[in-house]
Parts: C-alpha cells; sequence; structure tokens
C-alpha cells in the first residue's frame, strides 16, 4: 500500500463523519470549537500511525505554544516590569538591572562571552541564598521531624498511627540500604536492603497505577470535549 | 499460533479502539456508578479547611495559583471549578494568580463564567492578580505586601482601588494558598510561602503527581490534596451536597468518573491478560 493511502482515507472518513455529524447532530457553531476538534482528532491520528496530518497539527502546536509564550512575556514582563517603567515613568535606577540581563547575549559575541558569568553568578548567589536555607528547613527537618514515633501516636483504641509511623520508619530504612551502594555482596545491609526492594516496588507500582489512571483521564477529557462542546451529544 | 500468543502479540491499535469505546459508551449513554461519590479523606481536609474560614475575620481569603496549561486541564479543572463554587457558595473573596504564563487564561475563562452563574462582581468578590515572572521571587514577595508583587490586577487596575483587597495585606491575611498545578510548582508553595510564612496550603494534582505529594501530607505541610479527576467528582459531590441541593449544576468530574471507572476496569484486565500470554508463553519456551 502507497505511503499517503492512510492519509487520505483518514480525510475521506474524517469528511464524511463531518458532514453527518452538520446534518444529524447539535454540533457547536463556533469556530474556534471547530478548530480544537479538527486538532484534537488530527493529533490521535498518531495512534494508527505517523502521518502528515499529525505531523502538520504537531507543528501548529510548537509554534503557538512559542508565539503565546513571546507575546505574554513581551506584554506582563519585558513591558511592564522593564521597558515602559524605565522608558515611560522614567525610573532610570532600573537600567542597572536591565544592563545585567543583557549581559547574558554577550554569549553570542565570543570575545566578551566571559562576561556572562556576571549574571550567573548573581543569578546563582541570590538563588542559592535563598533556596538553601528555605529547602533545608522544608525537606530535610520537617521530613524528619514527621518520620519519627512518638509514644502519644499508639493512643489506647487506636494504635494505627503508631502502626503506620514504624512501618514508614522501616520503609524509610531499608529503602536508603538498598542504595547504600559500597557495602559487600553478603553484608548484614543486604537482607534489609531485600526489603527495601519491596518497597521500592510497592512504590513503582502505585507510581505507574497513578500515572496510567492520569493518562485515562486526559483522554477523557478531550472525549468529553469533541462530545459535549463539540458534537452537542452530551449534556452541558 | 496458541491463543495466549496471540494475545500478547495483538495490535495495539486494538487496544486502544477498545479503550475508546469504553470511555465513549459511558459518556453518551450518561451511565451513573452505584452508590455516592465517597470523599477521600486528603480531599474532604482542602473542604473542611474552607468550610472553616471565616469570610468576615483576619484570614478571610483564599489565593488560588491556577499552575497549569490546556494539557492537564481535564484533571484540574474539574477540581478547580468544585473549589471556586465552594469559596462562591461561602462568600470567600478569591484572589487569582498563575506561576506559569498559561495559567492566567485559564483561571479568567473559569472564574469568568463561574462568576456569572454565581452572581459575583469582579473587583467584590474576586481578582484576578495574572502572572508574574520568577515563581521565588513572586511568592516570597508577596509574603511582604502582596501589592508589591502585583500593584495592579491583570487589566491594570490598581489593586489599592479594588474592594475586594481591602484589608487584605500579605499571607497574614490568606486563610489559604490553593494551587492547582500539573507539574511541580506546589513544592514552590512549600518552600517559599509555608516554611517561611506559616500560611496553610493545599494542592490539587495530577494523578501521575500523587505520590510525591504524600510526604508533604504526612509532615502536614500540606493541609490536604485533591488528588486527579477522581478528587475533582469527590470534590463537586461535597459542594453539591451542601450548597447546590436543589439547583442544576454541571460536574464535569462526576460526569467523567463512570469512564474513567470503566477504563480502568479494561486496562486492569488487559494488565492480567497480557501477564497470563506473557507467563504461559515463557514457560512453553
Amino acid at each position: 500500500m502507497k505511503k499517503w493511502v492512510p492519509t487520505v482515507i483518514f480525510l475521506a472518513v474524517a469528511v464524511v463523519l463531518i458532514v453527518l455529524a452538520i446534518v444529524f447532530l447539535p454540533v457547536s457553531k463556533s469556530v474556534w470549537v471547530w478548530i480544537a476538534a479538527l486538532l484534537t482528532l488530527a493529533i490521535f491520528s498518531i495512534l494508527y500511525r505517523d502521518n502528515p496530518i499529525y505531523r502538520i497539527a504537531e507543528h501548529i502546536f510548537v509554534g503557538l505554544s512559542l508565539g503565546y509564550g513571546l507575546a505574554m512575556i513581551w506584554h506582563l514582563a519585558l513591558w511592564q516590569i522593564a521597558l515602559r517603567p524605565l522608558f515611560v515613568e522614567g525610573r532610570f535606577i532600573l537600567i542597572i538591572p536591565i544592563a545585567i540581563g543583557l549581559l547574558y547575549f554577550t554569549r553570542l559575541i565570543p570575545k566578551v562571552s566571559w562576561l556572562v558569568r556576571i549574571p550567573i553568578s548573581i543569578a546563582l548567589g541570590l538563588g542559592s541564598g535563598i533556596a538553601i536555607p528555605l529547602i533545608f528547613q522544608a525537606t530535610i527537618f520537617e521530613q524528619t521531624k514527621a518520620s519519627l514515633v512518638l509514644p502519644e501516636m499508639f493512643a489506647p483504641g487506636n494504635p494505627w498511627p503508631g502502626i503506620w509511623a514504624i512501618i514508614l520508619i522501616i520503609g524509610i530504612v531499608t529503602t536508603l540500604a538498598y542504595f547504600f551502594f559500597s557495602r559487600k555482596e553478603k553484608s548484614v545491609l543486604s537482607p534489609v536492603s531485600k526489603v527495601g526492594i519491596i518497597f521500592i516496588m510497592l512504590g513503582f507500582g502505585a507510581t505507574f497505577g497513578l500515572t496510567v489512571m492520569s493518562r485515562v483521564s486526559l483522554l477523557i477529557g478531550r472525549v468529553q470535549f469533541l462530545l459535549r462542546e463539540w458534537l452537542g451529544i452530551i449534556a452541558q | 499460533m496458541k491463543f495466549w500468543e496471540r494475545l500478547g502479540k495483538i495490535d495495539r491499535r486494538i487496544i486502544y479502539i477498545v479503550l475508546a469505546v469504553v470511555v465513549i459508551i459511558p459518556l453518551i449513554l450518561t451511565v451513573k456508578l452505584p452508590g455516592k461519590v465517597r470523599a477521600m479523606p486528603r480531599t474532604k481536609d482542602v473542604f473542611d479547611h474552607i468550610e472553616n474560614i471565616d469570610p468576615n475575620g483576619k484570614r478571610r481569603s483564599i489565593l488560588i495559583s491556577v499552575d497549569f496549561d490546556p494539557q492537564t486541564e481535564p484533571e484540574l479543572k474539574p477540581q478547580l471549578e468544585a473549589v471556586v463554587r465552594h469559596a462562591f457558595a461561602r462568600n470567600i473573596p478569591l484572589l487569582v494568580m498563575a506561576l506559569p504564563i498559561q495559567g492566567t487564561d485559564i483561571g479568567i475563562e473559569v472564574f469568568t463564567r463561574l462568576a456569572e452563574e454565581h452572581n459575583k462582581e469582579y473587583g467584590i468578590d474576586y481578582v484576578i492578580l495574572g502572572w508574574k515572572p520568577s515563581p521565588v521571587a513572586v511568592i516570597l514577595g508577596m509574603g511582604n505586601f502582596i501589592e508589591q508583587v502585583f500593584p495592579t490586577d491583570y487589566w491594570g487596575t490598581p489593586l489599592s482601588e479594588l474592594p475586594v483587597m481591602e484589608g487584605i495585606r500579605n499571607y497574614d491575611d490568606v486563610g489559604l494558598v490553593m494551587d492547582f498545578t500539573g507539574s511541580s510548582f506546589y513544592v514552590y508553595w512549600v518552600y517559599y510561602a509555608h516554611t517561611p510564612y506559616d500560611v496553610p496550603v493545599a494542592t490539587g494534582v495530577t494523578s501521575v503527581s500523587v505520590a510525591d505529594i504524600y510526604p508533604f501530607l504526612g509532615s502536614k505541610q500540606f493541609i490536604g490534596m485533591l488528588a486527579g479527576m477522581k478528587a475533582g467528582a469527590e470534590y463537586e459531590r461535597l459542594v453539591k451536597d451542601k450548597y447546590y441541593q436543589d439547583q442544576d449544576i454541571f460536574l464535569r468530574g462526576t460526569q467523567a468518573l463512570p469512564a474513567l471507572s470503566a477504563s480502568l476496569l479494561v486496562i486492569i484486565l488487559f494488565v492480567i491478560l497480557g501477564n497470563i500470554s506473557h507467563f504461559a508463553t515463557r514457560r512453553k519456551s
């Protein structure tokens, strides 16, 4: 079969279905809904095989995303935060951060490309200074605190918080033991790390199940759009 | 070729068709699940927290961060709409912002539609703050003074001119930060809002992120979590039962739930069949 045959068949089927939908269903009269619906179908066509219709939709998506992002950054960031205050409101102090920011572009000029280190070092220094203490507090300290087994967790009548806390501790220790690679093959840690594998596998299983649920939800969302907004088959 | 061998080599496109049918039929036939949707404890925690916000008290507002793009809309939009309906029903002032650019337009679309449905007025009941670059600077700056980061709303009106902002200066006046995200923006809110300013934070995430959230729930850095489309349906049920019993409102997540359940059952069946086929053919070889 020639390469273009499936594409032609897909197009013909799509046209027939669209004509049938217009005649028999309360389809949307909005041009935008139609564009969104046709692009959704074009992207779904990859499920059959790679084809030009899919690639057209993919290129439109990439181009649009980039254009949208650029336009928004121009209006909401560059113009609003830098250019308007500088040129319209006359806040000349902004020349300093703008000039430092512009130094990023010196990468494009080999002779002065070393100047790029100035904005990078400022961003790294500021970023690390702000982030390190807060992230340490939020992850290491808070998480360690949360994994403690405390006597009050074994309240009479409801010992479950305590039991879960013990299971959590076992999970943390055995999983860490599994990732302690410098141990000998038959060390004391070996059986401990085998328990760790069970916890890791449980984690993988949960993540896999949740990922499947997530992807199916996205499919349902698109189908809901096609059936409700576009074709008007299901209730609003 | 034996049956199990043939089953193991089934064309993936047949699986796609089966899945499509299983998704489409419950939606078209408006199948309803037996019994009521039961809210998971993490969903209920978010609902209860919003229930306990006093609309006339000090921490009376909710800051909603719409940190997702159209790709994850099917999972997060039902959650967002349900939470907004809840807040509107309780007359809680809402501040809406976004950390990624795309979130702004989604927020505007949802709030404009729901505000009209609930007779809420822009500037009095809610405000769209919009988007600013650098999430860390934005979140930390708002802890000091919201107007310092967002001097105007999305359309350029000074925040000081909007009645909804009266008495709302920083996180001390915010009863809950509710972050809806399809990526890992929730950690920004934990690191830079909850940790330094102790503001209560909750998150609505896609199912795929749920496992990553649990450590923050255990440590109470999040007061609750809405997990995927299912949590959207759960929250819709809680809100409908309490505030909209006699009203006919569109429940996006609830409508999708039968299709989600059916498709997950089919996938479980495929996984079981695939494993049986694998072991049957492996033993033979």
